[in-house]
């Protein structure tokens, strides 16, 4: 929306933030349905296959330093077929702004406000997203390094008061049906945490030099999958597989277990904080992009001025797009990694390569 | 409770249209204008839809399992 740059710390707080982001309550629940007690080795193997996926997004970068993500459709594919890819990128993003803001409400929902209207709930979400995108990228990277701070002390408080209860038992025995889900598992992961960071393609054009700030997107790709390790692994010690499998929040359920001296209790508040705080940080990237893809699309100036139509969409659809949890289910396992797949990791390969060949010619044509 | 939403909704779309759709004119933003109108319009028929009835607001996740599903169900026989 405005030229504003983004410092490296702040890219890697809000890097570190949007890979924790959806996952970190609900990821060791899929991953135990696949792998039992061996999600934790497919987490390690997730979380580095996932690196590699994150140099992509970085080298991409590097390539175009003043576009985003989607015009550097354009410069690869021309301006028609660029087109049909950025409106179907849109699409995902629209899709995925939906998906979390309703998995947020449903959460709350199902935990606290059990006899509140849904579209009460949804309506508070949307006013947010609407207020930060109305102060621009630049406030909502500045707050994301504030919050990161807190988040990772409230995170580790809760998993250093919980750590008493581990039973190393639950990780017995390894690898009991062969390697087969561990790798179905650990691509599942990436789907969640490495993937969907190609929303911070929109800041492209913001970042500083590439090379200092693809240094802070890894560091902060490691520091939120590194949460996402531990509560997967926490979760496997604690609860066991067979229970983390089967309850939709986990790690919510974990925290329910800390109990120090009859005292300090009820911390599962403080994982539904963090986890409302990175689900807003991540639907608000795709919500960035849908925004700032839409000018790019029709040649906008002024891209605030689509905000709130879009939030109105938004409000409205965010309770029809997941009807009932089967549905919900379906979608996350069969169709969700694929499609964020597509516009994660094998486009941006597609496109490196697209440059790569277009750079060449070009040079051989001036000399 | 149908109505009512539906009748803030369309006290939403007025009011947006009142602040807004003067400053694009002065500007000369037509464009922006032209996808204002689109969404805003997506938004409340999307709106009223909604309030006849649930079933018959398009769901967008159907489409995207439409064309994904079937490259899910491989690779989930694969493993």
């Amino acid at each position: 929306m405005e030229k504003i740059k983004i410092t490296n710390h702040q890219l890697g707080a809000l890097t570190a933030i949007a890979t924790a982001g959806t996952g970190i309550i609900i990821i060791s629940g899929n991953m135990a349905k696949f792998a039992k007690q061996d999600a934790w080795i497919a987490a390690i193997a997730g979380i580095l296959l996932g690196a590699a996926v994150i140099a992509v997004h970085i080298y991409l970068g590097s390539l175009h330093p003043d576009k985003t993500y989607l015009e550097i459709f354009r410069y690869a594919f021309g301006k028609w077929i660029g087109n049909l890819f950025i409106l179907a990128f849109l699409f995902l993003c629209f899709i995925a702004v939906t998906h979390i803001s309703h998995f947020m409400a449903a959460f709350m929902v199902l935990q606290y406000l059990e006899e509140t209207p849904y579209y009460a709930i949804d309506l508070l979400i949307v006013i947010v997203y609407v207020i930060a995108l109305q102060y621009g990228i630049g406030t909502i990277v500045r707050s994301s390094e504030s919050f990161v701070y807190l988040i990772s002390f409230l995170f580790l408080l809760s998993m250093g008061l919980v750590f008493p209860n581990i039973k190393v038992d639950n990780l017995l025995p390894v690898l009991e049906e062969g390697i087969k889900p561990v790798i179905a598992a650990s691509l599942y992961l990436i789907s969640y945490i490495a993937f969907p960071n190609i929303v911070i393609g929109a800041l492209y054009p913001n970042m500083k030099p590439m090379k200092g700030a693809g240094k802070a997107m890894l560091i902060g790709y490691f520091v939120g999958s590194l949460s996402i390790f531990t509560v997967v692994i926490m979760s496997m010690l604690v609860l066991g597989s067979s229970i983390v499998g089967r309850v939709p929040f986990p790690t919510y359920l974990l925290a329910k277990e800390i109990n120090v001296g009859e005292v300090l209790t009820r911390l599962e508040g403080v994982v539904a904080g963090i986890w409302a705080i990175t689900l807003f940080y991540k639907a608000l990237l795709y919500f960035y992009n849908l925004v700032i893809g839409t000018s790019i699309l029709f040649g906008l100036k002024e891209p605030k001025k689509i905000v709130l139509p879009y939030a109105l969409l938004i409000l409205i659809l965010m309770n029809i797009v997941l009807p009932d949890a089967f549905i919900e289910e379906k979608f996350n396992t069969v169709a969700w990694p694929y499609f964020i797949g597509t516009f994660g990791g094998v486009m941006p390969i597609i496109l490196i390569i697209i440059t790569k060949i277009k750079r060449s010619k070009s040079t051989k044509t001036n000399n | 409770m149908g109505i009512l939403s539906l009748i803030l909704v369309f006290l939403f779309d007025i009011t947006l249209c009142y602040f807004e759709v003067p400053k694009m004119l002065k500007n000369k933003m037509h464009r922006e204008l032209w996808v204002f109108f689109v969404i805003l319009f997506a938004g409340t028929l999307s709106a009223v839809l909604r309030a006849i009835d649930r079933n018959l607001v398009p769901n967008p996740t159907e489409w995207v399992m439409f064309v994904y599903e079937p490259i899910g169900t491989f690779f989930k026989e694969l493993f």
